[in-house]
This record gives structure tokens, sequence and C-alpha cells, in this order.
């Protein structure tokens, strides 16, 4: 299976949570990164776009969040198989490093 | 206005995105903005005039690939009339000179079938003039009958904005005759550049980028390859039609490229 654009990726990694709006995924993206992944919003909106028409997202309704309403994502069952086949994939080729690096060590 | 409120007000002003959407949107860029710095504030406008050209071009073809590239076959008709028409002026060829301006005028105007006839008209003018106008003409005429319109309706405004072109080339021409080629080629250079720039989010741009960029490459730098070989042209004049012949054969393949990766990035959730 081809690898998922990282934008994407984080963006399903910070819904497995539970439902968010645009603010709240760019900033639980930047914590979950620790940092390291800033998501500029033409980019989570274009993700959010392929995701939502690909069916591994759902609008699941608007969160006020004492401001004006905004349109809250989840996740759908394809889009938590579709994370936890990245994932499995990403750490199969980490562990290859990994035992690479071990075995390389004097 | 801050720089956040101009952020903001981008936000309000792109087109191709509904209203919800665009609201959500700058709700989302009211709150970002505050805290970053220039360099993230021009990171994040370029971002959204990425985004938008993306939403506008998912729209203009309901995510449908071969209709991105029918209506990149659309726009790339319009520079080939154009370039068509303007070698045919400087060529002396007034009939096909014509019936590419005619074309022009139907192509901006957002017809299809009705623009092909003088298409037609064009390729047999150019069949007494030079091998490399009738080879453009057969492929303008080939583009312009796969394109398809943006919208399928008559563009009265695109319609004139053709017609002035065609006007203010033939006043050039009747004026300067001399700059009209070199002109041309310079602001097809541009506008292949502005191209393959939008065609980074809008894919039909990129795809017309290679349209551009194969026609040229086959009815120019191939045509001009093999006569200059076979007439035992100097060292430099081969030289220098290998460089160009590279060249456009490294345009065409770039700009395949891009419309691969814009399409992909377009379309899918996987790179």
């Amino acid at each position: 299976m081809s690898p998922l654009r990282e934008p994407t990726y984080f963006v399903l990694a910070s819904l497995a949570s539970g439902p968010a709006h645009g603010y709240r995924i760019i900033q639980s993206i930047e914590d979950l990164s620790g940092g390291r992944v800033t998501v500029r919003a033409g980019t989570l909106y274009s993700a959010l776009d392929r995701l939502e028409r690909d069916g591994y997202i759902e609008l699941v309704g608007t969160d006020t969040d004492a401001g004006p309403p905004r349109r809250s994502f989840a996740l759908t069952p394809a889009g938590r198989e579709l994370l936890a086949d990245e994932v499995t994939r990403l750490q199969a080729n980490a562990e290859v490093g990994l035992a690479s690096l071990r075995h390389a060590t004097p | 206005m801050s720089s956040g409120g101009a952020l903001r007000w981008v936000a309000c002003h792109l087109p191709g995105m509904n209203d919800e959407v665009r609201a959500d949107l700058v709700e989302t860029i009211g709150r970002t903005a505050h805290r970053a710095s220039r360099r993230d504030r021009v990171a994040e406008t370029v971002s959204l005039v990425g985004f938008a050209l993306q939403s506008s071009s998912r729209r203009g073809t309901g995510d449908h690939r071969a209709q991105m590239f029918r209506q990149g076959a659309r726009i790339a008709a319009l520079a080939l009339v154009a370039t068509f028409t303007a070698t045919a002026w400087s060529q002396g060829a007034v009939f096909p000179a014509l019936a590419g301006a005619t074309a022009v005028v139907l192509v901006s105007a957002g017809l299809r079938w009705t623009a092909v006839a003088p298409c037609i008209a064009a390729v047999f003018g150019a069949a007494n003039t030079s091998a490399e106008l009738l080879a453009l003409g057969v492929v303008v005429l080939v583009v312009v009958a796969i394109g398809e319109p943006f919208d399928r309706t008559f563009c009265p405004i695109g319609g004139l904005l053709g017609g002035l072109g065609v006007a203010v080339g033939a006043g050039t021409t009747a004026f300067a005759p001399d700059i009209v080629l070199p002109v041309v080629d310079g602001a097809g250079l541009v506008v292949l550049v502005m191209f393959l720039l939008v065609g980074w989010a809008d894919p039909r741009f990129a795809v017309a980028a290679t349209i551009v960029c194969a026609s040229r490459f086959v009815t120019t730098d191939v045509a001009e390859l093999i006569p200059a070989i076979e007439a035992a042209a100097t060292q430099d004049e081969i030289r220098l039609v290998l460089a160009r012949w590279a060249l456009m054969g490294v345009g065409v393949s770039t700009s395949w490229w891009l419309t691969r990766a814009a399409l992909a990035r377009c379309l899918t959730v996987h790179r």
C-alpha cells in the first residue's frame, strides 16, 4: 500500500482520540509531534476535503466552543483502519532500521 | 490592517470554496494568525491559495481525472491557437492567420465545436506554407477538439477579451512586425511558467503546460533537428538545435511529472 502523506497521517492521528474542528486539529498535531510538525490551514482543509470525500472521516456536527459554530470531524471505521494500517507499516519500517543499527553496533 | 487581518481577508475572498468551509477556514486562520511569524503568514497565504486552486479544480471537474485532462487541454488550446495565429502572421500566411484569429475569439468565448471549424480552415490554409505551421495547425485542431470548456456555457466577456488580444496582435504586426515573434515567444515562456506554478495546485494547468511543451517540442524542435543534421549544418548550429531540443524535452518531462503529482495531491490521500 502506498504511504500516506504526512499531513494526512497526522490529521487521522489527531482525530483518533475524538472529534475535533480545524483549529483543534492543528493544535493537536503540534502537541502530538512535539512541535516538529506544523500543518498550515490550507494544507489541513485540503486533507480534510480528501479524507471526507473518500469516507475516512465524517462531519459530525458543529462545535461552538465559546465562539462561532465550527465544523467538527470524526474518524469513520474505514479511517480508523487506514490509520492502523499506516501505523503498522511505519512500525515495520522502524523495526527494520532499528535491527540494522543494533546489528551494526560493535 | 494587521497581518492577521490581512490573512483573514485573503481567506474571506478566495474563490472556489463553499460558504460553510470558508467560514470555518476564516475562524481557524483568525486563531492561528496572531501567533505566527511573518514567514509563517507568507507560507499560510501560499497554502490558502493552493487550497483554493485545488478546491476550484475539484468542484469544476467533479473529481474526474478525465475531466481534468480535458479542461487542461482547453487551457492549452487557447495558448496554442494564439501561438499558431502569431506564427502564421509572421510568415505572411494571411488566410491561416485570419482563421486562427477567429479560433482565438471562439475558444475564448467558451465554444468548442464551433471553434473547430476555423481550425480546420487554418490547417487547409497552412498546407501551402511551412511544415512547422501545418504541424502546429494539426496539433491545434486536435487539442481544440478534445478540450472541454470549464462550464460549457457561452462566455461573451471571454470572447471580447480574445478579440481584444487579436486586435492588439494585429496592431503590433501593422506597426512593428519585427517584434511580433520575439514578443510571442517571450510571452509564451512567461505563460508556461505561470501554468507550471498554478499547476502545482490545480492539475488542469499542469496538463495545459504538458500539452503546450509537447506540442512545441514536436512541431518546432524535432522539425528543426532533422533538417539541420541533413543539411550538414555547422557543429555550432547542430549544438544549438540539440540544446533547445534537450531543453524542451526536459520541459515536457517536468510538466508531465508535475501533472502526475498534482493529480495525486488532488485526488488521493496516498503519496
